[in-house]
């Protein structure tokens, strides 16, 4: 479970992005973070990945401070960049060596991601394209089975042929207490993955609600996030 | 207690591990490297060496301990200047003092102890095999007179690096480096002009901070030490230093945010 509580944030002084926000985040739930660029989503997500430290206020992960960053909160933790930058060697040397930082790695899913992301597993990260590094990452990161799996705009540069290979990955890859927040502008592109909405603007959360409930709300009318989206945007401004 | 100790260095070679698998054909590089360059300035210090008498060996020691060393360091300490770089070894579970000392045990114990190595290897078979047992006068003598206490100074400057990349965004080594000097330069000038303000004494022509001030009389060099105890104190100051700037690089790493 993530918490955040009154928490405070300005990248500089006199600047303050969050004011007070307050945050709870269960597990067994894939979380949708939407925002305009710039809105701060980044930032709330680094702030959960212990990346960035609250001015004012607290944000726990499973009870521990994501800011100490200690050990036991990292293996509970996976945290997916919108730049992926991985190491110059084989997939075989990477797995030797990250793999046992995760005591949940799963061989057996890390090779069957590879495979529907049309990976060969021997390559060389160094000659991987962008889009291909960041199938890797995804990969590893799912076969991590950590707690916690944060994603900034996961979709980024991926083709569209991947964009559906990483839904049908996500997808078969959600466990019971696993929480997944996927922050991204590309609302599209996450619509069918997520169990509950959070829209955020200029620092502050404008809405988040279940994504059922939501279905329901504008029933019989289909629910279409992006519009949605837009809506709640357009009437706070 | 135990437990957690064995998991402790458990962690320790794995992120060991992952600093040399990721970095094997760079460290072979390094070696191969200063190889070359040391054959060169062994080379240029026989054949010219009715111009450069003294200790050259010596000389080229400190060149390659500290400009090899800064170099080293500029390219080990670059994770820590990228975000994407640091972004993955932040999340790597391990604890900031783990991660400290990885960096330490590479930049320092591995490149002093491989360069001292491999410095005495070149050194050996050059005026072995090159120069002949003519040259015998031109060998270095790094552990004899206290010269080794260079090593004291290495540390520290490794240790300034590793903050300077923990601290400067862009161009970490460089402005670190800079600082560095910029300090070295105004300790020992500053120190003299402070001096001659302080006594009026026109007469100083060098010094430096915590060890010595030199004077000039009767058209000769007079060096002024501090007392023996002062001296102890400075030295064993000197030798704290090196905790104390760990203690930093810790702190450092255990704040470092990611905002770019």
């Amino acid at each position: 479970m993530i918490v955040i509580k009154y928490l405070s944030y300005g990248y500089r002084k006199g600047q303050q992005l969050f004011e007070g926000l307050n945050l709870t985040l269960h597990p067994g739930k894939v979380y949708g973070l939407l925002g305009r660029n710039g809105a701060g989503k980044s930032s709330l997500i680094k702030q959960m990945a212990g990346l960035l430290f609250p001015v004012h206020g607290s944000c726990t992960l499973n009870g521990r401070e994501a800011r100490h960053r200690d050990p036991d909160m990292l293996e509970q933790l996976f945290f997916i960049p919108e730049e992926c930058q991985l190491p110059p060697v084989t997939i075989p040397v990477f797995l030797r060596i990250y793999q046992g930082f995760y005591p949940n790695f799963n061989l057996h899913q890390f090779e069957e991601y590879l495979r529907i992301f049309r990976v060969p597993p021997d390559s060389h990260l160094r000659r991987l394209s962008f889009g291909q590094k960041k199938k890797v990452y995804i990969a590893f990161a799912l076969a991590a089975n950590t707690a916690v799996l944060i994603m900034d705009e996961p979709t980024n540069g991926l083709d569209i042929p991947s964009k559906l290979q990483f839904r049908d990955i996500v997808r078969s890859a959600g466990c019971c207490d696993r929480l997944t927040i996927m922050s991204t502008h590309q609302v599209k592109d996450l619509d069918n993955l997520i169990d509950n909405v959070i829209m955020i603007d200029q620092g502050q959360i404008l809405l988040q609600a279940d994504k059922a409930a939501l279905t329901e709300y504008f029933s019989p009318e289909p629910l279409d996030l992006e519009i949605l989206f837009n809506r709640v945007i357009d009437q706070r401004s | 207690m135990k437990q957690s100790m064995a998991l402790s260095f458990k962690k320790i070679a794995a992120l060991n591990r992952r600093q040399w698998l990721e970095n094997r054909q760079a460290y072979g590089l390094t070696g191969l490297a200063l190889t070359v360059v040391l054959l060169l300035f062994f080379f240029i210090g026989w054949h010219w060496r009715e111009s450069f008498p003294g200790a050259q060996g010596n000389g080229i020691f400190l060149i390659g301990l500290f400009g090899g060393g800064i170099a080293f360091s500029g390219w080990l300490y670059k994770e820590l200047s990228r975000p994407a770089d640091s972004i993955w070894l932040l999340g790597l579970p391990a604890s900031a003092g783990q991660k400290i000392l990885i960096f330490l045990l590479h930049s320092i114990i591995f490149y002093g102890v491989g360069f001292t190595l491999l410095f005495q290897i070149v050194e050996t078979l050059f005026y072995g095999v090159v120069a002949g047992s003519s040259a015998g006068v031109l060998h270095s003598a790094i552990f004899e007179n206290g010269f080794y206490t260079c090593y004291l100074t290495f540390i520290n400057i490794q240790l300034w690096l590793l903050i300077g990349s923990l601290s400067f965004k862009k161009a970490a080594i460089i402005k670190t480096v800079l600082l560095l000097l910029l300090y070295f330069i105004l300790a020992a000038s500053g120190n003299v002009v402070l001096m001659k303000m302080l006594t009026g004494e026109a007469r100083i022509t060098s010094s430096l901070p915590y060890g010595y001030f030199q004077f000039v009389h009767e058209n000769e060099n007079i060096y002024v030490y501090l007392p023996a105890l002062a001296q102890h104190l400075v030295d064993l100051l000197g030798w704290l230093l090196p905790c104390f700037l760990i203690y930093i690089a810790y702190l450092k790493l255990m704040e470092k945010e990611i905002t770019a």
